[in-house]
């Protein structure tokens, strides 16, 4: 198997005071894999997948590490042959479609800017069969339509249009659906999964509902305050969580009896920049120890399931 | 005791154009026994959050009526009844937008506990801000902290702690948790069921996370089209549901429980 993408001890740091805020993060995605990026707000995970389009805000900057597209590094290449690759061979769809989208322009001009990014010759005909792809109803009006005159499920849609009409190898999709509609959010993940099969195409899928995650991929990285906490094939991580984070996140949504009491995390996360020489949950971890306190434990490297934790879940304490 | 009747409730606006008439909801009735849990489900425009407003009285229905613990909810200037406001308070979904950026957390709920319990003296009240703080779990002296010190978590507990500060029967919590991390969720949810059987309340649990739905209610409603299309316990509509937007609800739910 190859890897599309390899993120290779990736940290990224605020430009001004140097403060670390994604710390020697590292996982891979296999061709045709789909991985699941889990995390909080604040723990990286939406960071980690803008810098792989190097799309990063102006106030972060890279400090070390890398990320290989096909085994070439995307942290060396040229902004014009990142071009070449953003939209084209990676694409992206964000949360907010109403956002993402440019009120004041027709659908189906915006997708045909695809086109010319990219130097292709564009036709409407392409563009309609791409928003009829994607289930739009009357796919001629629609070209001709602007974004406010569509619902929240049809903007996103028309998102996901446009990041499919070149037909990428791999789609990063950051929390696209947690401001639809669960029975819209069903729909567009149907939408998702069929695109990908019939595209062979790879899926990095960044949310923060473990539920959503279980349904659309095969592997899940789970993010805690700037590093990866614990990576693992979806069932394993579900059936058999190691990281005691992990263990929580679980625990504080799956079924309780009726009115019981969840099980919580008490505490917040950290910031990654104060918590450089101790395990990242170690002020909220139930299995605590001394050395938790004033070591930081591995990061997980490996593709099969690992985990960042001197004192996992299921092991003699 | 019947907490809140709501009989055959209309309720319609303008459109904005103000040619046309967009119905929110059109005749709604359900029953809350007091100590209860009533969860609503719906989509976006289904008119829950028309319900709320009426019930808490800060809407007027076009037809129909409102009782709450068999009085009826007259349709009531704001500032004009303070007491029957009182009986009713509201949670909301967002913990950032909903606190005074330039008030303290003191100052935000002593404002309510100045309106409620005037015959108070300074002391008191203050001993009062106190005790609601340290009842949703926020450490007293952090009282002169501004909003923005604060993480959702427990921005979201000092809301809390605001609509209690008015010595309510009922809480309408509109979706009080979907702004927060889930790690921190389970806790919200565990101090609002907390607080509801110390202080024997009752609530509307307003949620699209069905999940959570379930977990809390005693009973659930599912609304479409301005219209309760549904209702009963999680089982019964579960098992038998007879509305095709309830199945398509059903069969949305994310499949994890299958692990």
């Amino acid at each position: 198997m190859n890897p599309i993408l390899q993120v290779k001890n990736l940290s990224l740091q605020t430009r001004e005071d140097k403060r670390l805020l994604v710390d020697d993060v590292s996982f891979e995605i296999e061709e045709g894999e789909s991985v699941g990026l889990v995390g909080e707000s604040g723990s990286g995970k939406t960071l980690t997948a803008l810098s792989i389009l190097g799309l990063l805000p102006a106030a972060v900057e890279v400090k070390s590490g890398e990320i290989l597209f096909k085994g070439e590094s995307i942290s060396q290449m040229s902004s014009s042959a990142l071009q070449q690759i953003r939209g084209n061979r990676i694409s992206m769809i964000y949360q907010d479609p109403m956002t993402s989208l440019n009120p004041m322009m027709r659908i189906g001009k915006q997708i045909q800017e695809v086109f010319d990014a990219h130097e292709i010759d564009d036709s409407k005909e392409k563009v309609i069969e791409a928003l009829r792809s994607v289930e739009i109803p009357n796919p001629e009006e629609a070209f001709s339509s602007y974004p406010h005159e569509f619902s929240g499920g049809m903007r996103q849609r028309v998102m996901i249009a446009m990041a499919m009409i070149l037909k990428p190898n791999l789609l990063l999709a950051d929390e696209p659906t947690t401001a639809l509609d669960v029975t819209i959010q069903k729909q567009i993940l149907n939408l998702v999964k069929r695109e990908r099969q019939e595209n062979a195409m790879s899926l990095l899928w960044i949310s923060h509902d473990l539920g959503v995650v279980s349904e659309m991929v095969e592997k899940v990285v789970v993010m805690y305050a700037g590093r990866v906490a614990e990576i693992g094939a979806v069932k394993e991580i579900f059936q058999h969580p190691r990281h005691p984070y992990t263990n929580g996140l679980i625990g504080s949504i799956v079924k309780r009896s009726h009115q019981e009491r969840l099980l919580s995390i008490p505490g917040i996360p950290p910031k990654p920049w104060t918590i450089e020489s101790s395990c990242a949950f170690a002020d909220r971890c139930p299995r605590v120890q001394t050395d938790c306190t004033v070591q930081k434990p591995a990061f997980p490297t490996e593709n099969s399931h690992s985990y960042s934790c001197f004192h996992p879940e299921g092991s003699q304490s | 005791m019947i907490a809140i009747r709501v009989e055959n409730v209309f309720k319609s606006y303008e459109s904005q154009s103000k040619d046309r008439k967009v119905q929110a909801l059109g005749g709604v009735s359900f029953e809350l026994q007091g100590g209860e849990i009533l969860g609503v489900v719906g989509e976006s425009g289904c008119g829950k959050s028309t319900l709320t407003r009426i019930v808490a009285g800060l809407e007027k229905p076009d037809s129909g009526a409102v009782f709450i613990q068999d009085l009826p909810l007259e349709p009531i200037p704001l500032f004009n009844s303070k007491d029957r406001i009182r009986v009713v308070q509201l949670v909301f979904q967002d913990p950032y937008s909903s606190l005074n950026p330039r008030q303290t957390v003191f100052q935000t709920i002593h404002e309510v506990v100045k309106i409620y319990e005037p015959t108070l003296t300074s002391d008191e009240q203050a001993a009062r801000v106190k005790q609601l703080l340290s009842q949703v779990g926020i450490s007293d002296d952090l009282g002169s902290r501004y909003p923005h010190q604060f993480s959702g978590g427990q921005r979201q507990r000092i809301c809390i702690a605001r609509s209690l500060a008015a010595n309510p029967e009922i809480l309408i919590l509109d979706e009080p948790v979907s702004a927060l991390d889930v790690s921190v969720r389970a806790e919200i949810i565990n101090l609002l069921l907390d607080l509801k059987e110390k202080l024997n309340l009752t609530y509307i649990f307003v949620s699209h996370d069905l999940e959570i739905v379930k977990h809390v209610s005693d009973k659930i409603v599912v609304m479409f089209k301005g219209e309760i299309v549904e209702s009963g316990t999680w089982t019964e509509i579960m098992d038998t549901p007879k509305n095709d937007y309830t199945k398509s609800l059903i069969a949305a739910i994310p499949v994890m429980n299958q692990f």
